[in-house]
């Protein structure tokens, strides 16, 4: 480990190159650029979601903390850690002052590995335009975390407007688990769905994602019956249950408990239970790093949620 | 009547491809293959999220046990030998799940309850008649399993309302004859497209990303060929010896266990032409064409050696000769080494040799091909300076580090010019740590979701018994080459090389 107090991007650079060429090229075989913006109160979370990450995905790990951006005058103290606390990955972590926070990437861009893909991911509230975004424009993914904004259902409205391809939000991924067991619960369905209803708190980003996925998929719009739910990870959805009426009067329930028992009805099967617990941070992030392509799913989702169809036809397009 | 599933979009990845409801049936449950292999494998599925809801895995042996017995067994089993981390709540949703019917193969009365519990198991765990039939046990047995499934109709897709799969392992017969006569009965049996044959080498993650690496880039395949290519070795190393398998390994030899099936498969992947499609029907068309190429040297006697490994040392151990072993009889002729040179008649390999080696108590265990490239036409270089230069090589390897190596010759920093081989790595679990499935791991999905790329078809394994049964036939009532436990083989291997002016790579 190597600090650097009061530092410019270019003593970063040559710290950087000279920590890797001690460790023995530890990590040759690097697979991405991984930019993380993070702010001070997040910091310790975000340290152990990347560490997990950074396991699955081998990578340089660009972590830019904003810092007191009231201070006058702009400042960096950087980090550098190679193959240590931060798991097996390249590390650099900044912490930018003052109008730095505006810049991060000017420090940012020297870092970069050259021609392995960018994702950028705003742990923080994410901005208005993320392809737009300083450090949003060089990324090949961009991952935002809605459900951390203030009105995260404005924040979706902004994703859909704003949506470049590259683009998914952690309030996608924390339903996966969930569209999974949907999805097979609909492989045996013996009509098309007439109704879906979804139990869960109508401010969530994951609920509404999930109405515009259903909706999008099965050609009905899905009623969200609004509901306090008692989440024991702010990870997990708010989500209690989906319920589909098919055509033919069979039904398909998934309900789960406060405690994580997923129970799944369907008529004419016996009832079966599992258990959906939240992911952490880490475990959401490492989904998301395994695709570096554009997932026009969310893409779809997002635009029948929001009402901006054109989303819906571009990914419709994309799979033709 | 189901009805298409409109969640299911091919584009969404997230969404792991699950199999039907489904039971999978083993025979031979209390087997070795079993505990360590395949009920491990079950389990890392369920962890990874990828079986039905409804699944139940059906257990078959000669015991006296009732169903929760059997539960103990496979926990014990996924327990010790899972890839996967142990979650309890993941073995909860298993539990439960699992049936047991005991009795020996020739037990009609045994066949019947397992023919009634799958059909009870059809209402009471939703599998919708859908099993797969897993054969765990001794080639031997066969042929009186597969008649007590037809006796029962549990191997009749029409008359089980859904899908009846049957898995089987190597060895396929033991020649060309006896594979086709038991083709031909599990096909009687079966229908052939339900027929899974496992060679658990296709299983592994780098063996299929030799069709990746061959059909996905345009800096391989222009040099893939007799004008750019010299020779190309194929090693499959252990350090093992022949463990508890002395009665099979003693009747059959390492040519018969390794070399038919799993190096033929590989030289098969390395050397076959592009195929129209990623697809089971397309890909096994240029696998069959370049097998059915393969032709052995007129000259058996210096081009194909076997060895047997005597008293050494292996890994820091003192380890006995082959006929020291227990069950082996005395002054047996089974080779545990064996070294061919075998030629691909094509347009693209023609003058090509290809070298494959097998061996037991060799080293280390490493399985790798190695592409040799022909030396530049011309070097601009002082021959002093290029002594160390040798063949471009570019090495796939299998396990362990699985990955590709690049060598090429570089220049030696300092005032003169000298050159000399480096290495360009890519090491799988470097860039990509996310760890690979077992092979057993992503073969048995693929029977449960009836994806039959990975699965060598009946013609596959005729036509590599037919590069098997004349070197058999020449090898017969000759003695191996004795070498000793740790070493790379008889040295007649290495002459056999040198005759041709190449040298094995030490793999």
């Amino acid at each position: 480990m190597i600090a650097l107090w009061d530092t410019t991007a270019t003593e970063v650079v040559k710290a950087l190159a000279a920590e890797r060429h001690s460790s023995g090229g530890l990590t040759s075989g690097l697979a991405l650029n991984l930019v993380v913006i993070v702010d001070e109160k997040g910091e310790r979370e975000a340290e152990a979601a990347l560490t997990h990450a950074a396991q699955q995905h081998p990578c340089r790990l660009l972590i830019v903390v904003r810092r007191d951006s009231e201070q006058n005058a702009p400042r960096l103290d950087a980090e550098i850690v190679v193959g240590g606390r931060l798991g097996p990955c390249e590390a650099v972590v900044m912490r930018v002052y003052g109008p730095l926070v505006e810049h991060a990437e000017s420090v940012v861009m020297p870092l970069l590995a050259p021609d392995v893909p960018v994702v950028t991911c705003w742990f923080v509230s994410p901005p208005e335009h993320t392809s737009a975004d300083p450090l949003g424009a060089f990324a090949d993914r961009r991952i935002t975390y809605s459900a951390r904004s203030a009105d995260p259902i404005a924040s979706l409205r902004g994703r859909a407007e704003d949506y470049s391809a590259g683009d998914t939000d952690i309030s996608w991924t924390r339903i996966t688990y969930w569209r999974s067991l949907i999805a097979s619960a609909f492989d045996t369905a013996t009509a098309p769905a007439a109704s879906v209803t979804i139990t869960a708190k109508q401010t969530d980003p994951s609920a509404v994602l999930m109405s515009g996925w259903l909706g999008g998929r099965l050609g009905v719009t899905p009623t969200i019956d609004d509901t306090d739910v008692v989440r024991d990870s702010e990870h997990l959805p708010a989500i209690k249950g989906v319920a589909i009426t098919l055509e033919n009067g069979h039904e398909i329930a998934i309900s789960r408990d406060a405690g994580g028992n997923t129970l799944l009805r369907r008529t004419g099967f016996p009832d079966r239970t599992q258990t959906i617990k939240g992911r952490t941070l880490g475990e959401l992030l490492a989904e998301e790093l395994r695709h570096l392509d554009p997932d026009q799913p969310y893409e779809a989702a997002l635009g029948q949620c929001t009402g901006h169809l054109e989303l819906c036809r571009d990914a419709e397009a994309a799979s033709a | 009547m189901t009805v298409p599933n409109p969640l299911r979009d091919p584009q969404d990845r997230r969404l792991p491809r699950i199999p039907e409801p489904c039971a999978l049936v083993i025979f031979g449950v209390t087997g070795d293959l079993a505990r360590k292999k395949l009920i491990p494998a079950v389990y890392d599925l369920a962890n990874r999220g990828l079986l039905p809801a409804a699944f139940v895995i059906l257990g078959f042996a000669r015991r006296d046990w009732g169903d929760g017995d059997f539960e103990d067994l496979a926990r014990e089993a996924a327990k010790n030998h899972a890839r996967t981390p142990w979650r309890e709540e993941v073995w909860t949703r298993l539990a439960g799940n699992f049936k047991f019917v005991g009795g020996s193969f020739d037990d009609n009365d045994a066949f019947d309850t397992l023919g009634s519990t799958l059909d009870d198991l059809r209402a009471s765990h939703a599998i919708q008649g859908n099993a797969a039939f897993y054969f765990s046990i001794p080639p031997g047995a066969f042929p009186l399993v597969l008649k007590q499934l037809e006796r029962t109709g549990a191997a009749d897709n029409t008359a089980s309302g859904g899908w009846r799969r049957v898995v089987v392992e190597k060895p396929f017969g033991n020649d060309l004859t006896s594979a086709r006569e038991l083709d031909d009965l599990v096909d009687d049996v079966f229908t052939g497209e339900d027929v899974y044959r496992i060679d658990h080498y296709l299983g592994k993650e780098t063996v299929q990303n030799i069709l990746a690496l061959r059909f996905a880039n345009a800096m391989f395949e222009p040099v893939w060929n007799s004008n750019y290519v010299d020779s190309v070795q194929i090693t499959m190393a252990e350090d093992v010896g022949i463990g508890s398998r002395a009665g099979f390994y003693d009747t059959a030899g390492a040519a018969r266990d390794v070399l038919q099936n799993h190096l033929l498969q590989l030289l098969a992947l390395t050397a076959m032409e592009e195929p129209v499609g990623y697809s089971p029907d397309e890909i096994r068309t240029e696998k069959l064409k370049v097998l059915r190429a393969i032709t052995l040297p007129g000259d058996l006697e210096n081009n194909a050696v076997r060895g047997q490994y005597a008293e050494g040392w292996v890994a820091g151990e003192k380890v006995e000769g082959y006929l020291s072993e227990d069950n082996i009889p005395d002054g047996s002729t089974t080779e545990t080494y064996a070294a061919v040179k075998l030629g691909i008649q094509n347009r693209r390999w023609a003058g090509v040799p290809f070298y494959v080696r097998t061996g037991k108590r060799l080293p280390r265990r490493v399985t790798e091909i190695a592409v040799m490239f022909k030396k530049a036409p011309h070097l601009p270089f002082h021959s002093y300076d290029t002594e160390t230069l040798g063949h471009n090589q570019l090495v796939i390897r299998v396990q362990p580090d699985e990955g590709v190596t690049v060598k090429f010759g570089s220049k030696v920093p300092g005032t003169g010019m000298e050159l000399r081989d480096i290495s360009m790595d890519f090491l799988y679990g470097e860039a990509f740590t996310e760890s690979s499935p077992e092979a057993y791991e992503r073969l048995i999905r693929d029977v449960l979701i009836g994806d039959k790329t990975l699965f060598p078809d009946a013609a596959e394994v005729e036509a590599s018994w037919a590069v098997i049964d004349p070197l058999e036939a020449f090898w017969a009532g000759r003695k191996p080459h004795p070498y000793p436990a740790g070493n790379w083989g008889p040295a007649a291997a290495d002459e056999m090389l040198a005759r041709d002016g190449r040298t094995w790579r030490r793999a």
